[in-house]
C-alpha cells in the first residue's frame, strides 16, 4: 500500500511539476505570439483603446472594415470580433471592455437566428490559454460546470485542445485572425466556387425560441447603459438568407424601442441579397463586399446615431 | 453516470474505500446498493426496469432448478426469456416495428397505424437483460447452480462496472466472485488503475477527439466529398472502437481495483486477417454470447455447411437488432453476416492461397494485404452503424464508390491531435497480446513511467472533456 501511494504521489508531483513549467513558459509567450488566436483576443481585452469596439463572430470579422468607420466617423475602431463566438464571448469581451473604461460605442453583431438555437459553450473554450495569464476569466469559461473550472485552475488544461492554434501563427505566415494592421478585420479576397453555383432554397429556421438568451443579451446591453456606452445592434446580411422567418430580428426590432440599443437589420438588404461578388461565402463578405458594407453602415451610423465626433 | 464525469471520479473511490472497511458478509449488500445508485444517477424510475429484469431470471432459475420434468423446465425458460425481452421489446423495438407496420400499410393504402410512443431507451438494457438471460439459460443446460441469494443475484445483474455497456458477463465466471473474500491487493489496484487510466485515454482523446471530425462529414454529409467520407469512415472505425474498448477497460480496471475479474472485451481486433477472425476479437462477449446461446445450441445438430451459413445469418441479423432498432443496423448485420459466411465458403481455398505464399515466402505480405481488406470492410460496414438512415448512409457508401468530387475537408487541429493520438495508440494496442496491463509489465521501469506520464499530459492537454456519453450506451 505505502508502495502505491509513494508511486501515485511522485506522479502526480511529475504532472504538477510540468503544469508549473508550462505555466511559467506560456505566460510571457501569450502576449507576444504573432497575430492568431490569442493575440486578438488578448488585444480585445486589455489592450484596445479604441472608441468603437465591434463584438461578433466571423461573419463581422470578415465583413466589417474598421478604417472605412473610422474615416466616416471619427472615432477609433477595433474589430474585435472571433470565429465561432457567440453570446459567451459577447458578455465576456462586454465586461472586459467596460472594466478598462477606455470604449464609448460597442457594435454586437448578432446572427439572425440567434435567439432561436441553445447557448453554444464550445465557442468560447478557445479563450482557455487565456487563464494562463487571467484567472478571472474561469467563470466565463466554465459556465458553472465544476469539473471545468477546476481543471482551469491547470496551466496544461488551460492548453487542451488549443496547442495547434498556440503554435501554428508562429510556423505560418498567414494570420488566423485579424491582426493589429487591419485594426481586427480579416480579409478574405474573391469568392468561393460553391457560391457562385449556389441554387436558392428558401426554408424555415425551426429552432425554439430562447427565453433565457434574450434575457441574458438584455442584461449585456443594460450594463453598457449603465457605464454610458452606446450600444448598437446589427445583423448582417447574407448572400442568399436561408430563413424565411426570424424571430431572433423580430425580438430585437422589438426591443429597440426599450431605447437600450438601436438596430440595423440588413439580413435581407437587396443591396446584397443574391450578389455573389460581395461575398467570399454564404455568410462571409470579401474585401469588396466588406468595404461596401461597412460604407453603408458608417454612413447609416452617422444619419442615425449621431455618433460623428 | 459516466466514467468520465467528477461524479464518478468521486463515487468511485468512495466505494472503493468502503468496499474494504466494511466486513464481508455485507460487502455484496454494499455493492448492491452502489450498483443501483450508480444506475438510478441516470434516471432513477428506470430501476424499476433493472429490478424486473432480475426478478424474473432469479424466479426463472429457481423454478428451472426445481423443476424435474424437461419440458416443464423448457416452458419455464421459454417464459423467462418472453418476460425479460419484453422490457427491451417496449422500450427499443416497438416504435421500430410500429413504424415498419405503418409504412407496409400505408404502401397497402390501408388507413391504420400503430401509435409512436415517446420513449427514452434505458440505458444498458440489452446488456443487463442479456447477462441475465445467460444465467437462466445456464441453469437450463445444466451448466450451473442456481442461486438462491437473491440479493447476490441482483449484484451479479447489476455490478456498476459494467452494468450499462458491459462486458455481458457469464454468471458462471462472475457469480462464484461475489462470495470471494477480497483484501486489499497493490498489485490489483496497480493493474485496475492502469487499465482505467488507458481506458480513459481512448475514450477522451482519440474517440471523441475523432467524433468531431466524424460528426462535421457525417452530420453535414451532402456538402461533402468522397475523400472525406472515406477519412470518416475510417476515423469512425477507430472511433467505435476507441469509445467502446475504452468503456470496457474502464470497467475491467474499476472492477479490478475491488478485486473483481471481468472478461476481456476486446483484442485489437482492426488487426484481422479476415472477417471471422475479427468478430473473435471484437466485442468478445456479446460475440460469445450470441454464439453460445444461438448459434451454437441450433447448429450442432445438423452442422452442415449450409445450415452454419444461414444461422450467421439470422446470428449476426439478430447483432444488427441488438445495437439498435434501426434498417441502418440491419444493414450492417448482413453486411457482416456476408462476409463471414464468404469466410466459410472460402476456407479451404484460402489455405490453399496461405500455403502458395508460404511457399513463395510472401506470407507476411499477403497477411498485410488481408489486415487492409478486413479492415476497409469493417470501415464499409461502420457507415450503416454510423448513418443516422439508411438513406445517408446509401449516400455516403455511394460517395465513396464513385468518389464523390471535391476537395478533402480538412479540420487542421482536430486531425493533427487525432494522428498523435492515433500513433500512441496503434504502437501500444498493436503490441498488446491481451490488453494494456500486459504492454505495460513488458517495459522497463523508466519506459513504463515515462508512458504513464505522457498518457497523463495526452488527457490533460488533448482530452475532450464534454461529458460525452459513450457511444455503446445507446444500445
Amino acid at each position: 500500500m505505502k508502495r502505491l501511494i509513494l508511486k501515485l504521489v511522485i506522479l502526480t508531483l511529475l504532472i504538477l511539476s510540468s503544469d508549473i513549467i508550462i505555466g511559467i513558459l506560456l505566460r510571457p509567450l501569450i502576449s507576444k505570439i504573432p497575430n492568431g488566436r490569442y493575440f486578438k483576443i488578448y488585444h480585445t481585452f486589455y489592450k484596445t483603446d479604441a472608441e468603437m469596439v465591434l463584438i461578433g463572430s466571423s461573419a463581422c470579422e470578415t465583413g466589417v472594415n474598421p478604417e472605412i468607420l473610422e474615416k466616416q466617423l471619427g472615432l477609433t475602431v477595433w474589430n474585435g470580433a472571433r470565429g465561432d463566438q457567440t453570446l459567451l464571448y459577447f458578455e465576456v469581451a462586454t465586461d472586459k471592455l467596460l472594466e478598462r473604461k477606455k470604449v464609448k460605442t460597442i457594435v454586437y453583431f448578432i446572427e439572425s437566428m440567434r435567439f432561436e438555437t441553445e447557448i453554444d459553450i464550445s465557442g468560447i473554450s478557445q479563450l482557455k490559454p487565456l487563464t494562463i495569464v487571467d484567472k478571472s476569466l474561469i467563470p466565463y469559461i466554465s459556465q458553472g460546470r465544476k469539473l471545468e473550472e477546476y481543471f482551469l485552475k491547470s496551466n496544461l488544461y488551460a492548453c487542451n485542445s488549443l496547442s495547434y492554434y498556440l503554435i501554428r501563427p508562429m510556423l505560418s505566415s498567414k494570420s488566423i485572425d485579424g491582426g493589429v494592421e487591419t485594426k481586427g478585420q480579416k480579409v478574405k479576397i474573391g469568392s468561393k466556387s460553391s457560391l457562385l453555383n449556389y441554387k436558392y432554397k428558401g426554408i424555415s429556421f425551426k429552432g425554439v425560441y430562447n427565453q433565457q438568451k434574450v434575457d441574458r443579451y438584455l442584461m449585456m446591453f443594460k450594463k453598457c447603459r449603465d457605464q454610458n456606452v452606446n450600444v448598437i445592434v446589427i445583423t448582417l446580411p447574407r448572400c442568399n438568407p436561408p430563413y424565411e422567418l426570424s424571430r431572433t430580428i423580430d425580438t430585437l426590432k422589438s426591443m429597440q424601442d426599450e431605447g437600450l440599443f438601436r438596430y440595423f437589420d440588413y439580413y435581407t438588404d437587396q443591396r446584397f441579397i443574391h450578389k455573389p461578388e460581395f461575398f467570399y461565402d454564404e455568410g462571409h463578405f470579401n474585401k469588396e463586399g466588406a468595404n461596401y458594407f461597412s460604407e453603408i453602415l458608417a454612413k447609416d451610423l452617422f444619419d442615425s446615431c449621431s455618433l460623428r465626433k | 453516470m459516466l466514467f468520465n464525469s467528477i461524479e464518478f471520479l468521486i463515487f468511485f473511490p468512495i466505494v472503493c474505500l468502503i468496499y474494504f472497511i466494511i466486513p464481508h458478509k455485507v460487502r455484496w449488500a454494499f455493492l448492491l446498493v452502489a450498483s443501483y445508485y450508480f444506475y438510478m444517477s441516470w434516471k432513477a424510475s428506470y430501476a424499476i426496469l433493472l429490478f424486473g429484469v432480475t426478478t424474473v431470471n432469479y424466479l426463472g432459475g429457481l423454478a428451472i432448478a426445481n423443476s424435474k420434468n424437461k419440458e416443464t423446465k423448457k416452458w419455464i425458460l421459454i417464459f423467462t426469456i418472453i418476460l425479460s425481452l419484453s422490457g427491451l421489446y417496449y422500450y427499443k423495438y416497438f416504435n421500430f416495428i410500429g413504424n415498419t407496420i405503418n409504412a407496409i400499410l400505408n404502401n397497402l393504402g390501408i388507413g391504420i397505424s400503430i401509435p409512436f410512443l415517446d420513449l427514452i431507451l434505458p440505458v444498458g438494457i440489452s446488456f443487463f437483460t442479456f447477462q441475465a438471460l445467460s444465467y437462466t439459460i445456464d441453469i437450463y443446460k445444466g451448466q450451473m447452480k442456481c442461486e438462491t441469494n437473491f440479493g447476490i443475484f441482483a449484484l451479479f445483474v447489476s455490478f456498476f462496472p459494467q452494468l450499462v455497456a458491459g462486458p455481458i458477463e457469464r454468471a458462471t465466471h462472475l457469480l462464484p466472485q461475489f462470495y470471494e473474500k477480497h483484501k486489499w491487493n497493490d498489485k490489483n489496484a496497480v493493474v485496475g488503475i492502469r487499465l482505467m487510466l488507458w481506458g480513459m485515454f481512448k475514450k477522451v482523446v482519440v474517440a471523441d477527439r475523432l467524433a468531431l471530425y466524424v460528426n462535421a462529414v457525417f452530420n453535414n454529409y451532402q456538402k461533402h466529398s468522397g475523400l472525406s467520407y472515406i477519412l470518416a469512415s475510417i476515423l469512425f472505425a477507430f472511433q467505435i472502437y476507441c469509445d467502446f474498448s475504452g468503456y470496457s477497460d474502464i470497467a475491467r480496471g474499476s472492477a479490478r481495483v475491488m478485486g473483481f475479474d471481468l472478461m476481456v472485451n476486446f483484442r485489437f481486433p482492426y488487426l484481422s486477417e479476415n472477417v471471422t477472425k475479427f468478430w473473435q476479437r471484437n466485442h468478445i462477449s456479446l460475440t460469445t454470447w450470441l454464439k453460445d446461446y444461438i448459434y451454437f445450441p441450433l447448429v450442432e445438430t445438423n452442422p452442415t455447411v449450409l445450415r452454419m451459413c444461414v444461422l450467421i445469418f439470422i446470428t449476426f441479423l439478430l447483432s444488427g437488432l441488438w445495437h439498435g432498432a434501426d434498417w441502418t443496423f440491419v444493414i450492417w448485420g448482413i453486411w457482416q453476416a456476408v462476409f463471414l459466411i464468404y469466410d466459410i465458403l472460402m476456407r479451404k481455398k484460402r489455405k490453399r492461397m496461405e500455403k502458395w505464399f508460404k511457399e513463395r515466402k510472401l506470407l507476411n505480405l499477403s497477411l498485410g494485404f488481408r489486415y487492409l481488406v478486413t479492415f476497409a470492410i469493417i470501415c464499409l460496414g461502420a457507415i450503416f452503424f454510423r448513418a443516422s438512415d439508411v438513406k445517408q448512409g446509401w449516400a455516403i457508401l455511394k460517395g465513396i464508390l464513385s468518389l464523390k468530387e471535391g476537395s478533402l475537408f480538412i479540420d487542421a487541429a482536430t486531425l493533427s491531435y487525432s494522428f498523435i493520438a492515433l500513433i500512441l495508440l496503434l504502437f501500444i494496442e498493436a503490441n498488446n497480446t491481451i490488453d494494456f496491463n500486459d504492454f505495460i509489465m513488458r517495459q522497463k521501469t523508466l519506459s513504463k513511467w515515462s508512458l504513464y506520464y505522457i498518457i497523463i499530459i495526452s488527457i490533460i492537454v488533448l482530452g475532450v472533456f464534454d461529458n460525452s456519453a459513450f457511444i455503446y450506451f445507446q444500445f
